[in-house]
């Protein structure tokens, strides 16, 4: 249990794209805190709710009920700095904006930003090509490092990223998920990650947030199940090593979850008991797969 | 010599040139943002949608006064945005599919100007002047409206730069950033709607849509950076508009037409001369 009060408290958020149509919410009754120096995975499938989630959260979208409640040490306050890094498919490519135009940009409507600064901010994200070329000729590691950089140029306190590894090759993604995670401690950022990488959210995630409509799942990572993860994809997970203590998760019956709006095959108790031992023989093949 | 001193001897073609020189700056200032906001076919259709406000102003003031020519100028403006507005409302972050609004725009305003000309009885002179830019209407009122809009678009954009740049390359990103995309979207607006409807005389409803674009597309493709887009998009402007002017008075072109197949010619030259070995 975290006793720092969160930076991000979100409580029992709903949104529909059209109210008027009963059942057609794509968030129902979602709850979750995040805290500073901390990393929540989001996972789900596509169309699972999980962009509408962070645009609620940026003030792009407006709930139809709930709360979203910013924190800055105890108090309550409007908004803190926030910083979106979608995929660098996401933006225009079309525009010569350059790595050193785009930070200098970073504290804008309120101030500018200068060269120095910018070339400290491009050092602790290791980029080291020069700034005065394109974003749109960055690799997809390098356009979110720079982006980090622009994050912390920002002074965000709230990063949220939308699949930041996809693309990536494996040391790719782990360097980039070590930089996020350097990046959280140093400044004590909470940092919002959407992945369909589970091995990486697990590995480099804190807390998880399962989402899919009006199915969610939240807590600490050590805490998830495999049928959690099933009820959230909707299918079945033949192969999933779901983190080092993979064998004590499994063993865990009292995992604390809450679910809302219960789906008809979601696991009951006893299915997770016949579960086990399938998923124990499961385990030892150490691989994993998406879903 | 005598084509080049033409522009001197002769008081309609110093307007001419005058005015044309303050549109090239003008478009050359909007066109990258035109282009890079993918909106070209938006200014296509705004500047058609601006004949339902020439017919309009063509029907209210008949004479060719000075005062005649500011209120057609006032109500086409009017009328323009009045149009517009919901237009932009609705491309605001993308509320609806903008191509099938901007085609539905497009076909109402321009059908809606041809109606009211027709109704009223005008002569057909006055809208085609309009339609294809006619050098010969232009007047000292231009040359202040035109130096105006200079003035207006150039500390709008200059002023904020950094945040047009932000706006350009990733409008959700500046909105979370803090930034009021949608003050910036509705001046995006305004800006071009003055634009077109302050230069339908020089290259006209159909034409005026190369200066929008054609110099912000030569920017985006060559200029080294954001920052400069805008002055190659000035630059190539003001040459094109120079020599499109002198092509015209030296082989006794219409102006609007010739304007836009030398931007068009120069753009496709700029790809043989990038090949050409320093």
């Amino acid at each position: 249990m975290n006793n720092v009060s969160p930076l991000l408290d979100v409580k029992n958020l709903s949104f529909s794209y059209n109210p008027s149509i009963q059942d057609q919410e794509v968030l129902k009754n979602v709850t979750f805190k995040v805290h500073p120096g901390e990393i929540l995975g989001i996972l789900g499938p596509n169309g699972g709710g999980k962009t509408t989630l962070l645009k609620l959260i940026t003030g792009q979208l407006k709930a139809d009920s709930g709360e979203i409640t910013f924190y800055d040490k105890d108090e309550l306050i409007s908004r803190p700095p926030m910083s979106y890094i979608p995929q660098k498919e996401a933006i225009n490519l079309s525009y010569p904006l350059t790595v050193n135009e785009l930070l200098m940009c970073a504290r804008q409507p309120f101030e500018k930003v200068s060269e120095v600064e910018v070339a400290e901010a491009l050092k602790k994200v290791s980029f080291n090509k020069d700034p005065h070329q394109k974003v749109n000729s960055l690799s997809g590691g390098e356009f979110q490092r720079v982006l980090l950089a622009k994050a912390d140029l920002n002074r965000s306190k709230i990063i949220l990223m939308d699949e930041p590894t996809k693309g990536l090759d494996g040391v790719g993604q782990d360097k980039l998920l070590t930089l996020i995670q350097e990046f959280k401690r140093e400044k004590q950022a909470a940092i919002l990650l959407v992945e369909h990488n589970i091995a990486q959210v697990l590995r480099h995630g804190d807390r998880l947030l399962c989402l899919n409509r009006t199915f969610h799942w939240h807590d600490h990572k050590d805490h998830l199940e495999k049928n959690i993860l099933e009820n959230t994809y909707h299918c079945e997970f033949e192969h999933l090593l779901i983190h080092e203590k993979v064998g004590d998760i499994l063993a865990h019956d009292h995992h604390q979850c809450e679910v809302h709006d219960h789906l008809p095959h979601e696991g009951s108790h006893q299915d997770n008991e016949k579960g086990k031992d399938k998923d124990k023989d499961k385990a030892e093949h150490e691989s994993e797969e998406k879903p | 010599m005598s084509l080049f001193t033409d522009f001197i001897q002769y008081p309609f073609l110093t307007q001419a040139l005058l005015c044309s020189l303050l549109l090239a700056v003008l478009c050359g200032v909007l066109s990258p943002l035109v282009v890079a906001k993918k909106f070209a076919f938006m200014g296509a259709s705004i500047s058609h949608g601006a004949l339902l406000g020439v017919a309009t102003g063509l029907v209210l003031f008949k004479d060719n006064t000075v005062m005649d020519h500011i209120l057609l100028f006032f109500i086409t403006l009017i009328i323009t945005l009045i149009a517009v507005s919901p237009l932009a409302w609705s491309t605001f972050r993308q509320r609806l599919p903008s191509d099938a609004l901007i085609g539905l725009f497009f076909t109402a305003t321009m059908g809606g100007g041809l109606m009211i000309h027709q109704m009223s009885g005008t002569g057909k002179g006055d809208l085609l002047g309009y339609l294809f830019g006619n050098i010969l209407t232009l007047g000292t009122f231009d040359i202040f409206l035109l130096f105006t809009l200079v003035i207006f678009v150039t500390v709008t954009i200059f002023s904020k730069k950094q945040i047009w740049m932000l706006f350009l390359f990733d409008e959700e990103a500046a909105a979370i950033q803090g930034i009021k995309t949608k003050v910036y979207h509705f001046l995006f607006f305004l800006m071009l709607t003055l634009v077109i409807v302050g230069g339908l005389k020089i290259s006209g409803v159909i034409l005026i849509n190369s200066y929008l674009l054609i110099p912000g597309i030569f920017a985006l493709k060559w200029a080294p950076n954001a920052s400069q887009t805008f002055t190659y998009s000035i630059v190539f402007a003001l040459k094109s508009t120079l020599l499109g002017l002198f092509i015209a008075n030296a082989f006794d072109m219409p102006v609007g037409a010739t304007l836009a197949v030398t931007q068009v010619t120069l753009y496709f030259s700029s790809f043989l001369y990038k090949k050409v070995p320093a």
